[in-house]
């Protein structure tokens, strides 16, 4: 009886060669403890040198290896064999983005945003504020948890891949950019709030998001990001309108 | 070639490398970051039980007790001004990144807590949750942003380390999205590469984690010390050598044989589960050979038990645990015991440095895990990893600065000619050249089977010999490896062949100092000599680079300040 | 700040958008049903204003099957997205005025229990209230 074998039927795009991007099919041994990711590295070690693909911690917390497999935005260190075996594999490059080579896209357009979205503790005293044994900020558990969920983002962009308004509107910041600004906005030590607020509270940002809310259930970490995109719609009308009615009041 | 010139390069992108840019940035230094990958994806991100330091008043903690476990952890081989500096600035820092964002969980009043770790004897690690090295590297790694003096390459493989007159004057690198070869000129260059894991095949250590700044540092003529000592963690899961925290036993959880006695009663007593990792590795070694380990389809194992934790404290404290070894093993930790086997994790030894960071070649420097400035020794204490890249990070960010402002910038005409040189070098070699028939994930995956099968927990002469003679084979044949993609844009085969010619390059220094060295301490156990040799080997291992038949080993007397030696016993 | 890439040197796939995108998962099916019964909502809203006028002249207008069945089907369009909307306020909604945070379930219920109380209290009125006619 012969082994057990899977076919993948992976997408491969080799510029200047390729004028666009082309499937090749591979045919390897099946595995039961395998990933999609080992699976890659086998034809990479065994078959095809040429296959390129992002990849290192193998356990989900690096974010490196998100690809779309059987046109589902996933971590393929964490899409195993066995829910697919015995039908192939179908494996491609994340959705909406531009492909730079095989499966690996460009995601300097989110790398930018976020440096947009200052997401870091703003406030006066970041830098000098006395450090060492019990000079912490205070943060009660409570205050922690208010913020703890949005502050998992592994920055693996499978949420940009499966927001459909990011796949038309390239200026749209984005579901993780935008929970990481609202994971800082809700963060009691931070004081950066105003800051924040013009950059995400604009066509853009947060108004451009028509709660579609895939990208919270493809996100691996369960951030929730669509939450806080609208968490952070109330925030800024709630700001607005506490502005008109009382327009002395500090934030 | 495009060159880029700044004050201070900094090679690799981790909890180290950000830290050291951070502080060469507020020195007034022109920062450049070049990271093989995205600052994000570094290892530290997976680092999951905590950071250590003095940081409560209500545990009994002091700094002399923090030294003092560390440098009975590191079986008496630290350099211990080394660790007095470390214990003083460890809470330091580890506040400072709290300010900067970290989410370090609380005690209901607001201050930080600190749980068990090995080794330690008081509680004194800081944790967030079981993610501390992923929200450590976020927090650092956000805060970085807003800091413009640092100019960040992501995704630029550094290759060679420019010496010029003797002093070190930047690094070539390759713009892997273009396929380009950049020169950046510097001042003072920081290594911050991390470890080396993928020597061995069975490694909690990321697949980018392949010693290039080892490999490079070690070629430019630095010395790599204390190779010898890679760490076993006690507790990763069979098949995928993913890690299972030290924090799973720090709440509470036990280590169980074949015959469901918690064994370390026999090797441990005083500490059971939260012994060192060294003494645990060895004792889950020694208990399989006596044939109480369990046998599964991956291999043996031992039982990790949490279920007396209970559900709600496994899924507030340990919730990443709960979710890996569901998805990787198939086990709810709820409900039954984890399977474990020691796994390699970290690498104790490094370029060899002071604690300024400085090696010996001026103009170098080197932070974080892929440095030996003395604080492990022969065994590090786990949490004090993460505190030991803010602190030295920190430190050799500040030292660098301080150098690079004394000094003039080197030549650029040497610079451009040897990133030059060293890009004609690659091309011919391994693009050119289609000669040859050996694959690159094949070879590499022999190198890491003949570390894996005699550079172990136990090691004996004939064993590391044997190793010895399979690294020198595998170096003949890879020069016979041939690349399928000689390609410009994003080849990662070329990346692959690159990292495998540091992971070559550095295989024999954790080999010849293993043989050289005939003694047990820390994690090396040698069979044919079980015990320490203080006489001979109170002493970190160099070895240096030679012409060809191996490393040139020499020894360096480890710096004794308060703690004499004494038997090491828990 | 980092270093920009040359992509004109060598340019990445772009991307283009199928069309007909949301035809391929159901969850993007069900967002665009979700969306066009604003669509319903208006148009039925529209047509409400436009025969209140013919009422006066012939009161038996919206007693049409077609009006009937065209306001059933409004109906039920405008019920999934309330319930729909309800369901993510759960979500959306975040206080913690002690120690923890209401629960999104909580929040849902509450809704659903006003907007359940507000419509029987209307439908009492409407069929309560003398219409003469």
């Amino acid at each position: 009886m012969a082994d057990p074998t899977m076919t993948f039927a992976v997408t491969r795009y080799r510029p200047p060669d390729d004028r666009e991007p082309v499937t090749q099919t591979y045919t390897i041994p099946y595995n039961e403890d395998w990933v999609v990711l080992d699976a890659l590295q086998y034809i990479k070690d065994h078959h095809d040198g040429t296959l390129s693909f992002r990849w290192s911690c193998h356990m989900g917390i690096c974010g490196s290896c998100g690809m779309m497999v059987n046109g589902e935005p996933k971590l393929t260190c964490a899409a195993f064999l066995r829910d697919y075996y015995p039908h192939g594999v179908k494996v491609e490059p994340l959705a909406n983005f531009p492909v730079i080579r095989d499966l690996v896209v460009d995601i300097e357009d989110f790398m930018n945003k976020l440096q947009e979205v200052k997401p870091y503790i703003i406030r006066d005293d970041v830098d000098t504020a006395p450090i060492g044994k019990g000079h912490e900020f205070r943060q009660s558990p409570e205050e922690t948890e208010d913020f703890r969920q949005f502050s998992m983002c592994i920055n693996c962009m499978l949420c940009y891949s499966a927001c459909p308004v990011y796949g038309m509107e390239k200026s749209f910041i984005g579901p993780a950019a935008i929970a990481l600004a609202h994971r800082y906005n809700m963060d009691s030590r931070d004081k950066g709030r105003n800051l924040r607020m013009p950059v995400i509270g604009n066509s853009e940002g947060i108004w451009e998001c028509t709660f579609v809310g895939e990208c919270s259930v493809v996100c691996p970490k369960h951030v929730d990001p669509a939450a806080a995109i609208q968490r952070s719609k109330l925030a800024t009308t709630n700001d607005f309108m506490m502005g008109m009615v009382m327009p002395w009041r500090k934030r | 070639m495009d060159v880029f010139n700044h004050d201070i390069v900094i090679v690799g992108g981790g909890l180290a490398g950000l830290r050291a840019a951070i502080a060469s940035a507020q020195a007034g230094m022109d920062v450049a970051l070049v990271s093989k990958v995205y600052p994000m994806r570094s290892h530290s991100v997976s680092a999951e039980g905590g950071a250590a330091a003095v940081v409560r008043d209500d545990t009994g903690d002091s700094l002399e007790l923090h030294a003092l476990d560390t440098i009975k952890g590191s079986d008496f081989i630290a350099d211990q001004h080394v660790v007095e500096y470390f214990v003083e600035e460890a809470p330091k820092e580890l506040i400072q990144l709290e300010h900067w964002g970290c989410p370090w969980s609380r005690e209901p009043d607001g201050t930080v807590s600190v749980r068990a770790f090995g080794g330690m004897s008081v509680n004194r690690t800081m944790f967030a949750a079981d993610k501390s090295g992923f929200h450590m590297l976020h927090a650092i790694f956000q805060t970085s942003l807003r800091f413009p003096k640092i100019t960040r390459y992501d995704e630029h493989f550094a290759t060679k380390l420019i010496v010029d007159d003797g002093r070190c004057i930047g690094v070539v690198a390759i713009d892997l999205r273009t396929g380009e070869f950049r020169a950046f000129g510097a001042k003072a260059t920081i290594l911050a590469t991390g470890g080396c894991g993928r020597l061995w095949a069975f490694t909690t250590n990321g697949f980018i984690n392949t010693g290039d700044g080892l490999g490079m540092a070690y070629r430019a003529g630095a010395a790599l010390s204390d190779m010898e000592f890679p760490q076993y963690h006690p507790t990763g899961l069979p098949g995928t050598g993913i890690l299972i925290t030290e924090a799973a036993r720090g709440e509470g959880g036990y280590l169980l044989n074949s015959e469901g006695e918690r064994f370390l009663k026999d090797y441990v007593p005083s500490r059971m589960e939260l012994g060192p990792r060294d003494i645990i590795s060895r004792a889950i070694i020694t208990e399989f050979e006596a044939g109480r380990g369990f046998q599964g389809r991956l291999g043996q194992y031992m039982q990790l038990d949490l279920r007396h934790l209970g559900e709600e404290k496994i899924n507030r404290k340990l919730p990443f645990v709960r979710e890996l070894a569901e998805n990787y093993i198939g086990v709810d930790p709820v409900h039954e015991p984890i399977p474990i086997r020691p796994v390699e994790h970290y690498m104790m030894g490094g370029v060899r440095c002071n604690v300024d960071g400085e090696t010996i070649v001026p103009g170098l420097y080197a932070a974080g895990e892929c440095a030996q400035e003395g604080l492990n020794g022969g065994n590090r204490l786990g949490s004090n990893s993460l505190t030991e890249c803010l602190v030295f990070g920190a430190r050799t960010g500040t030292a660098a600065a301080r150098y690079a402002g004394e000094i003039g910038a080197g030549k650029t005409s040497s610079l451009e000619a040897q990133s030059n040189d060293e890009e004609q070098r690659i091309k011919t070699r391994f693009f050119q050249n289609q000669s040859g028939n050996e694959r690159v994930g094949l070879l590499r995956g022999e190198l890491q089977q003949a570390m894996e099968r005699n550079v172990g927990v136990f090691r004996t002469r004939e064993g590391l010999l044997a190793a010895q003679e399979d690294v020198q084979e595998l170096q003949e044949r890879f020069k016979k490896v041939k690349l399928d993609d000689t390609s410009a844009v994003f080849n990662t085969e070329l990346t692959g062949v690159l990292e495998l010619e540091n992971l070559m390059d550095i295989a024999e220094t954790v080999v010849a100092p293993a043989i050289l060295r005939e003694e047990s301490r820390g994690s090396q156990a040698r069979r044919d000599f079980p015990t320490r040799d203080d006489q001979k080997f109170l002493a970190h291992s160099l070895c240096y680079k030679t012409d060809g038949g191996g490393p040139r080993v020499e020894w360096q007397e480890a710096v004794i300040t308060k703690w004499e030696p004494v038997e090491r016993k828990y | 700040m980092h270093s920009p890439h040359p992509v004109s040197r060598v340019p990445s796939y772009p991307w283009h958008m199928p069309s007909g995108w949301w035809l391929k998962k159901r969850t993007y099916m069900l967002y665009m049903v979700r969306e066009l019964t604003a669509v319903f909502a208006a148009l039925w809203v529209v047509l409400f204003l436009a025969m209140l006028p013919q009422l006066k002249t012939d009161p038996s207008v919206m007693r049409s099957p077609i009006w009937i069945l065209f306001s059933l089907i409004a109906l039920l369009f405008v019920l999934y997205h309330a319930f729909t909307w309800f369901n993510l306020m759960g979500t959306v909604l975040y206080f913690r005025p002690g120690k923890a945070p209401i629960p999104g379930k909580l929040i849902i219920a509450t809704m659903m229990v006003v907007w359940i109380a507000v419509s029987l209290f209307i439908i009492a009125i409407l069929m309560t209230a003398p219409l003469g006619y």
